[in-house]
């Protein structure tokens, strides 16, 4: 009996060892480096590493190594749970080797230290023409964390079919683009199409935006002048006059001019969608990748649906004042406890990742914008009218700041949206109620600005 | 080993597998939340002791108060309309009705929230009260000529409560159905021999009769709903503003949404200490232990 339970014994150390290791393993003479991949959301992420990862094995075949990618999809759609799924994987040996997420995460990660600095991969020649935004996105206390994959940037988006029964034509729709980039088309101008739709009926609503939390809501508050990370001391800060405009913006579109709808932020994000593609709303303050939103409502595909919906910038406040966008870039993670031998191979993937033929397929599938300008530049790429022209706008692109508490900052700004849409606060105490919040929930952390 | 020896351990060995499941799923879970609520663990998972600082932290938040009153009036107005309208479908097929194809008909009907995916009930409230046009709330009043409501603005507490109400009922009915069902039929015919009236046999004899599911129905769906927070979430997010956010909703925002697990550990300890100070009290107002008494039937 007791060389049963022995044998048992040492038989299962045998097998967790083999799966604890994780280390590359030979297969008939070959070697093969396992990297597993841990994300969420599209598949197209990993089916990109992937392609990468057969054309580098052709070339690693002669020294008779191969990329093994095992493709762990997380199949939840909340980013926070995804995000504490990873960190019990890492805390308990069986750390991924690579990972996908939003920028968002990289104060986490490094915090934690999950992720390794890849300074290396960055500064190689394969990212050289990586999109500014980007590499700055990607550095977090004077060094490289991740690896750009995509971008998008957010624009408004108007229903050309609502614009043209009030005497609009696709010259104008081109003129309305090429203006809000150079800033002469203004949010003035923009509140005076809105009043002309309203006035003419030819849609339920007139403008409607994100009703959860997202990058769209910092992005206003951007706008009117919230400067949201101190950057001498790190901070998060609440500019309260600035906010105060941004809310009054809010405001001003639900009560005065009767452009939003009350309860715009009562609905869900299926409802909103399905709200804007079909017309009822004329304008809709979301990203360039909502086209996979048209695609998915409609029956029309990625080209077709352009001549019914088309986009500008969020206008410039003031004429030749500049447009905004907020891109919420995801990247590649490496993880920090990938061994050397490891890390060399995946640095290889990557800097074959970034090659047109792999990032151009998954922008437009995804529509998502180039992430480099070799993509840019790429005849496919190019054909696709809205990414090639919606790549302009990367220009005014910025990123909501790098901080672990900013996620609890946009939840309160959504709060205070949804108070003053409600006519819950005036725009001036919904400010307050966000400054009474921050301080209780960040006190160490935040800084108020009057 | 002796024989005696034997006899003792025999029950010690047949027990440990379970007492060993107990303490790695339930005892080792209780005495690292109550650490963890004393330290400020966050996504890195680094234990660092700071006293009471997550206590004082959310005793200081400014809108405390709206929380604890949010939990107030969600867990008692659910629980009132979970056990109040249970009872009265209980009462309704097995005391009213015979047992046929009708009554059954009945409970399978309410049993159905029970037994569809809550993701999907809560997709369906949230199109019943959907604020806008396209609600199914909102048509009727539409049709009747009454002004569209914004039900999950200004009336959200009430979208919860009604959504969890219907979620929950059919715990209290299967309970009170079968345990009226195991009542003998004679006290009632004795009592209507006797001339009393339908109100009276209710509330002065099936009533008493069924007191113990009373008690764990009540106390049961209390700590239920005390920790609950899934159709609030999914169906207002806690919202507009604090309006529905509830205690449990709160504690869970800040573990796994902020990842500050021990702030989020501190606001389940309260939660927990208060339930079990609820479940105490519940116990004295059912007079448990005049019902552990033999019985002198």
């Amino acid at each position: 009996m007791r060389r049963i339970i022995m044998l048992t014994m040492v038989l299962i150390s045998a097998v967790a060892f083999a799966n604890g290791t994780n280390e590359a393993t030979a297969t008939g003479g070959k070697k093969v480096i396992e990297l597993t991949m841990f994300y969420m959301n599209e598949q197209e992420r990993f089916e990109l590493l992937e392609q990468a990862a057969v054309a580098l094995n052709e070339h690693l075949a002669a020294d008779n190594v191969e990329i093994k990618l095992i493709n762990d999809h997380y199949a939840g759609s909340n980013r926070a749970e995804w995000r504490n799924n990873l960190s019990m994987r890492v805390v308990s040996g069986n750390a991924p080797e690579l990972m996908a997420h939003s920028h968002a995460n990289i104060p986490f990660f490094v915090e934690a230290d999950y992720v390794k600095q890849v300074d290396d991969i960055i500064n190689s020649p394969a990212y050289a023409d990586a999109v500014q935004v980007l590499k700055e996105t990607a550095m977090y206390k004077g060094h490289y964390y991740a690896i750009p994959m995509d971008i998008e940037a957010r624009n408004i988006w108007y229903s050309k079919d609502n614009l043209r029964k009030i005497g609009l034509t696709d010259s104008d729709f081109d003129r309305m683009f090429e203006e809000s980039l150079t800033g002469d088309f203004t949010m003035d101008d923009f509140l005076s199409l809105c009043q002309r739709v309203k006035n003419a009926g030819v849609s339920d609503y007139v403008f409607t935006h994100r009703p959860v939390t997202g990058p769209e809501n910092p992005m206003t508050a951007m706008h009117f002048g919230c400067v949201f990370m101190d950057e001498k001391t790190g901070k998060l800060q609440l500019h309260k006059a600035a906010m105060e405009k941004n809310l009054q913006f809010y405001y001003d579109n639900v009560y005065t001019y009767g452009f939003t709808p009350a309860e715009m932020m009562d609905m869900s994000w299926d409802e909103i969608s399905n709200v804007w593609a079909t017309h009822k709303t004329t304008f809709w303050l979301g990203g360039v990748w909502n086209r996979h939103t048209l695609v998915r409502f409609t029956d029309y595909d990625e080209t077709t649906s352009m001549d019914h919906w088309g986009i500008f910038m969020l206008p410039a406040l003031e004429k030749g004042g500049k447009p905004l966008s907020v891109s919420n870039p995801y990247y590649y993670y490496i993880s920090s406890k990938i061994s050397d031998e490891k890390y060399k191979y995946a640095k290889m993937l990557f800097e074959e990742a970034a090659k047109p033929q792999y990032a151009v397929p998954y922008a437009i599938k995804s529509s998502h914008l180039a992430f480099n300008t070799r993509s840019a530049q790429d005849p496919a790429y190019k054909k696709d009218a809205h990414l090639s022209r919606s790549y302009h706008m990367l220009e005014f692109s910025v990123t909501e700041p790098h901080h672990e508490k900013f996620p609890i900052f946009s939840d309160v700004l959504t709060e205070a949206m949804s108070a003053v849409e409600h006519k819950k606060m005036s725009p001036a105490q919904a400010v307050d109620y966000m400054e009474k919040s921050l301080l209780s929930q960040m006190p160490d952390d935040i800084i108020i600005l009057k | 080993m002796t024989f005696d020896m034997q006899r003792k351990m025999y029950p010690v060995v047949m027990l440990s597998p379970f007492f060993l499941l107990v303490a790695v799923f339930y005892l080792v879970p209780t005495i690292l939340t109550v650490l963890m609520s004393f330290t400020d663990m966050g996504y890195g998972m680094k234990w660092h002791f700071i006293g009471m600082r997550n206590f004082s932290a959310f005793m200081n938040f400014p809108f405390i108060g709206t929380i604890i009153r949010n939990t107030f009036v969600y867990v008692v107005f659910t629980l009132i309309c979970n056990v109040g309208i249970g009872f009265c479908i209980a009462l309704l097929t097995v005391f009213f009705m015979d047992e046929n194809i009708h009554s059954r008909i009945i409970r399978t009907i309410w049993m159905l929230p029970r037994i569809t995916p809550s993701i999907v009930l809560v997709i369906m409230w949230a199109w019943f009260f959907s604020s806008t046009d396209y609600g199914f709330l909102n048509k009727v009043t539409n049709f009747i000529g009454l002004e569209q409501i914004r039900w999950l603005s200004d009336h959200a507490m009430l979208a919860v409560i009604t959504a969890n109400t219907f979620i929950g009922i059919s715990f209290a009915m299967l309970i009170f159905t079968s345990a009226m069902q195991s009542l003998p039929n004679d006290i009632f015919l004795a009592a209507e021999v006797d001339g009393s009236k339908k109100t009276t046999i209710i509330f002065s004899i099936l009533l008493p009769a069924i007191k113990w599911p009373v008690m764990f129905v009540t106390i049961v769906q209390t700590l239920a709903l005390m920790t609950s927070y899934e159709t609030t979430l999914l169906l207002t997010n806690g919202g507009p503003v604090m309006d529905t956010t509830v205690w449990s909703l709160y504690a869970y925002k800040k573990a796994f949404n902020y990842s500050e697990f021990g702030h989020g550990a501190a606001l389940s300890l309260v939660l927990v200490s208060v339930s079990f100070t609820l479940t105490l009290l519940l116990l004295r107002f059912f007079d448990f232990d005049e019902m552990m008494k033999n019985t002198r039937l």
